[in-house]
C-alpha cells in the first residue's frame, strides 16, 4: 500500500545569531493511511520542527527536503496558496497547550466555523451546523451552548477537545498531535488519547503522535520513531521496539519509564543531557552519553535509516551492524 | 456585560467625590486670601476692607471648611457653581457654552490619533525593520518631543497662511476643526503607533496565530480576524489616559487657534484669578475625563471576553 505521507531527507536549519542551527538532519519517514506513528524523543530533538516544516510553517528557507509526498503529491513543489489549502483541510494539527493555542477573543464556535467557511465554502448557517456536529464528535457536552463560550471559560480538557475539533473539522487525512496531553491533568490525558484513537478510527485518518512520554504512546501507536539530536535513531513496529530496542538511547528511554509491575527495576534516567545543537559531537550524537560507545562511533555518523520496506525495524547504531555480522 | 457596566458606573461615584474634594481644595490651599486675590484681579486693586468682608461673606469663606465643602458639593450637584467674579455670569452657563467645542476638539484629536497611529503601528510591526518601521519610530519620538503649540504654528503657517485651505483661528464648522484636531491628533498618534507596533509584534508571535496559519487562514484574514482585536487590547487601555492628554492639549491648542473652549477659558480665568470659574471648568474637565475612562473600560470589555466574563 502506498504511503499517505513520505518524507525523504528532511533538513531544517535555522539562521540564528550564533550561526546556523541544524534542528533536523536528514529525517525520512513514512505514514500509512489509517496508521498511528509515534515520534518520541527528548526536548529539543526536533519533533515539532519536523511537523511544522511539513505544514510550511517555518521561517522561509529553513526547511529543505529531497521529497515530501503527501497523498500522492509532492508538496515541496507547492506554492504558499496551495499549501494553505492543505493545512487544516488535509492535515490537521493539535498543539500542546490549548490555552495559548486558541484565540482568547473569539468564541469556540467562531474558531470552528471558520474552518468550514474557509475550506468548504459553507454559509454561516451551514458552517454552524457542521461545527455543532464536530463538537459532539469530540465529546463536548451540550455542543450547541458551547459554541458561544470563550476558551478561558472551558476546562483544560474541554479546551483540548475544542482544539481537536478544529483539527478534525474538515476530516483531514492526516492528524498531527504535538504532545496533545502534556499540558493536561493526568486524569484527563487518557480521555484525550482515547478520543483521538476513536476519531481516527471513525474518520480513517493517519495520525502522527508526538510525545516525550513513552507511556503515552505505548497504548496508541502502531509504529514508533525515536528522535535524538535532529535524527531518527530508531524506527519500527511498537512491539518490536519496546521488546527489543536496538539502539542504546531507546533502551535508555525505555528504562526511564516508571513501571508498576512488582518485579520491575526502578526507573533509571539517561545520564547527561542532549548536545547543544550548535556543537554536536562528531559521529553519533548520542556517543557521549552512551554506555556502549566505542572508538568507531566517533568516526562517522551511523548510516541513515531506510524508512520503509524490510527490515521494518531499524536503528542508526553501530551495534546493529555488528549484530548482523555475527549472525 | 450589563452588570459590568453598572459596576463601573458605581465605581465612578467615589472617584467623582474625590474630584470634587480636590477641586474644592484648589481654592483653599493656594496661598493668600482668595477673596482678596479676586478683588485685586477683578477690580484692578481697588480694595476696601468693607468690600473684602462683603465678598468673603458672599463666598462663604467665613463658614467652617466642612460647611463650605457641603455648600460647594450640593451646589455642584444642583448645577449651581457660583458666579464668575470677572464676568458676573453663572459659571455653569459659561462652562456649558464652551464645553461642546472642547469635547469636539478632544474627540477629533483622539479619532485622528487612532486613525493614524493604529494602522501605522500595525504596518510597522508587519514590515519590521523596513522603512515604514523606521518612519514610525521617528514619528513617535517627534510626537513625544514636539510641543503642541509648535506643531500648531507649523500647521497654521503651511495650511492656513500658505495654502489657505483651512482657517487659522476661531470659527465654527468642521473646517475650523481640522487644523487643531490634526495638531492634537498627530502629537498623540506617535505614542499609539508605538504601542500598537509592540503589541502587534507580540501578537504575531502568539501560539494562536500559529494555529491560525496551521488552519489554513490566509494572512490578511488572519491579521484581521485573529490579530487586530488582540493587539488592540493594550492600546485601548491607554486611550483613557490619552484622552487626558487630549484635554490637557486643548488648553494650548485652543489658545493657539483662538478657539472658544474650556481650555482657553481656564487660561483666562487663571490669569484673572477667577476662582469660581477655574473650579467649575476643572470640575467639568474631570467629569469628562472620568466618563471617557468609563467608555474606554466598556470598549476594553467588549474586546476582551476575559474581562467581560471575569469576576
Ligand atoms: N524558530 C526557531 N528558530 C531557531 N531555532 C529553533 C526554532 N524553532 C525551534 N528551534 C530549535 O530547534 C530545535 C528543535 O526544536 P523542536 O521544537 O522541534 O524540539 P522538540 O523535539 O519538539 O522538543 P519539545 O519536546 O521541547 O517540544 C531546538 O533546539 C530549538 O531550540
Ligand atoms: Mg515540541
Amino acid at each position: 500500500m502506498s504511503a499517505l505521507l513520505s518524507i525523504r531527507d528532511l533538513e531544517v536549519t535555522f539562521a540564528t545569531e550564533a550561526g546556523p542551527l541544524p534542528a533536523v538532519q536528514g529525517v525520512s519517514l513514512d505514514v500509512a493511511p489509517g496508521e498511528t506513528l509515534a515520534i518520541v524523543g527528548e526536548s529539543g530533538s526536533g519533533k515539532s520542527v519536523t511537523m511544522l516544516s511539513l505544514l510550511g510553517l517555518l521561517p522561509a528557507g529553513a526547511a529543505r527536503a529531497r521529497q515530501v509526498v503527501f497523498d500522492g503529491q509532492d508538496i515541496t513543489a507547492l506554492d504558499e496558496a496551495r499549501l494553505r489549502g492543505l493545512r487544516g483541510r488535509e492535515i490537521g494539527i493539535v498543539f500542546q497547550d490549548p490555552m495559548t493555542s486558541l484565540n482568547p477573543v473569539l468564541t469556540v464556535g467562531r474558531q470552528l466555523t471558520e474552518m468550514f467557511e474557509l475550506h468548504q465554502g459553507l454559509s454561516r448557517g451551514a458552517a454552524r451546523a457542521a461545527a455543532v456536529e464536530t463538537l459532539s464528535l469530540v465529546g463536548m457536552p451540550s455542543p450547541k451552548e458551547r459554541m458561544a463560550t470563550y476558551p478561558h471559560q472551558l476546562s483544560g480538557g474541554m479546551r483540548q477537545r475544542a482544539m481537536i475539533a478544529i483539527a478534525v473539522a474538515c476530516r483531514p487525512k492526516l492528524l498531527i498531535a504535538d504532545e496533545p496531553t502534556t499540558a493536561l491533568d493526568v486524569t484527563i490525558q487518557a480521555q484525550i488519547l482515547d478520543l483521538i484513537a476513536r476519531i481516527q478510527e471513525e474518520l480513517g485518518m493517519g495520525v502522527i503522535m508526538i510525545s516525550h512520554d513513552l507511556g503515552v504512546v505505548a497504548g496508541v501507536a502502531d509504529r514508533i520513531a525515536v528522535m535524538y539530536a535532529g535524527r531518527i535513531v530508531e524506527i519500527g513496529p511498537i512491539d518490536a521496539v519496546f521488546d527489543a530496542p536496538r539502539m542504546p538511547y531507546t533502551s535508555g528511554l525505555l528504562a526511564s519509564v516508571p513501571r508498576y509491575d512488582l518485579d520491575a527495576d526502578m526507573p533509571r534516567s539517561i545520564p547527561g543531557t542532549p548536545p547543544d545543537p550548535l556543537a554536536r559531537p562528531s559521529g553519533c550524537a548520542f556517543r557521549p552519553r552512551c554506555a556502549e560507545a566505542r572508538a568507531a562511533c566517533a568516526a562517522s555518523p551511523p548510516p541513515a535509516l531506510r524508512p520503509a520496506g524490510p527490515p521494518p525495524h531499524e536503528a542508526a547504531c553501530i551495534l546493529v551492524g555488528e549484530e548482523r555480522e555475527r549472525t | 456585560m450589563g452588570r459590568y457596566i453598572l459596576g463601573r458606573i458605581l465605581q465612578m461615584i467615589p472617584v467623582l467625590l474625590l474630584v470634587s474634594l480636590i477641586v474644592f481644595g484648589i481654592m483653599r490651599v493656594l496661598p493668600g486670601d482668595p477673596a482678596l486675590l479676586m478683588l485685586q484681579g477683578a477690580e484692578g486693586g481697588v480694595t476696601t476692607p468693607e468690600r473684602l468682608e462683603a465678598l468673603r461673606e458672599r463666598m462663604g469663606l467665613n463658614d467652617p471648611v466642612v460647611v463650605q465643602y457641603w455648600t460647594f458639593l450640593t451646589g455642584a450637584l444642583t448645577g449651581d457653581l457660583g458666579e464668575s467674579v470677572r464676568f458676573r455670569e453663572p459659571v455653569l452657563d459659561m462652562v456649558l457654552d464652551r464645553l461642546g467645542s472642547t469635547i469636539e476638539l478632544a474627540l477629533a484629536g483622539l479619532v485622528i490619533s487612532v486613525l493614524v497611529g493604529v494602522p501605522l503601528g500595525m504596518i510597522a510591526a508587519m514590515r519590521r525593520g523596513g522603512w515604514i518601521d523606521a518612519f514610525t519610530m521617528t514619528f513617535s519620538y517627534l510626537g513625544a518631543s514636539m510641543p503642541v503649540f509648535f506643531l500648531g504654528l507649523i500647521l497654521i503657517y503651511v495650511f492656513a497662511f500658505g495654502m489657505g485651505l483651512f482657517p487659522s483661528a476661531g470659527g465654527t464648522g468642521w473646517r475650523s476643526l481640522v487644523l487643531p484636531g490634526v495638531t492634537l491628533g498627530l502629537i498623540n498618534a506617535g505614542l499609539i503607533a508605538r504601542l500598537m507596533r509592540s503589541s502587534m509584534l507580540e501578537v504575531l508571535g502568539e501560539d494562536y496565530m500559529r494555529t491560525g496559519r496551521a488552519k489554513g487562514v490566509p494572512p490578511g484574514l488572519l491579521l484581521r480576524r485573529h490579530g487586530i482585536k488582540n493587539a488592540l487590547i493594550p492600546v485601548v487601555t491607554i486611550l483613557g489616559l490619552q484622552f487626558g492628554n487630549m484635554l490637557a492639549g486643548t488648553v494650548v491648542t485652543e489658545t493657539v487657534f483662538s478657539r472658544p473652549g474650556i481650555g482657553r477659558m481656564i487660561v483666562t480665568a487663571i490669569l484673572a484669578k477667577d476662582y469660581p470659574l477655574i473650579q467649575g471648568a476643572v470640575l467639568f474637565l474631570s467629569i469628562i475625563y472620568v466618563t471617557a475612562n468609563l467608555l474606554v473600560d466598556i470598549a476594553y470589555a467588549w474586546l476582551d471576553p476575559r474581562i467581560r466574563y471575569g469576576d
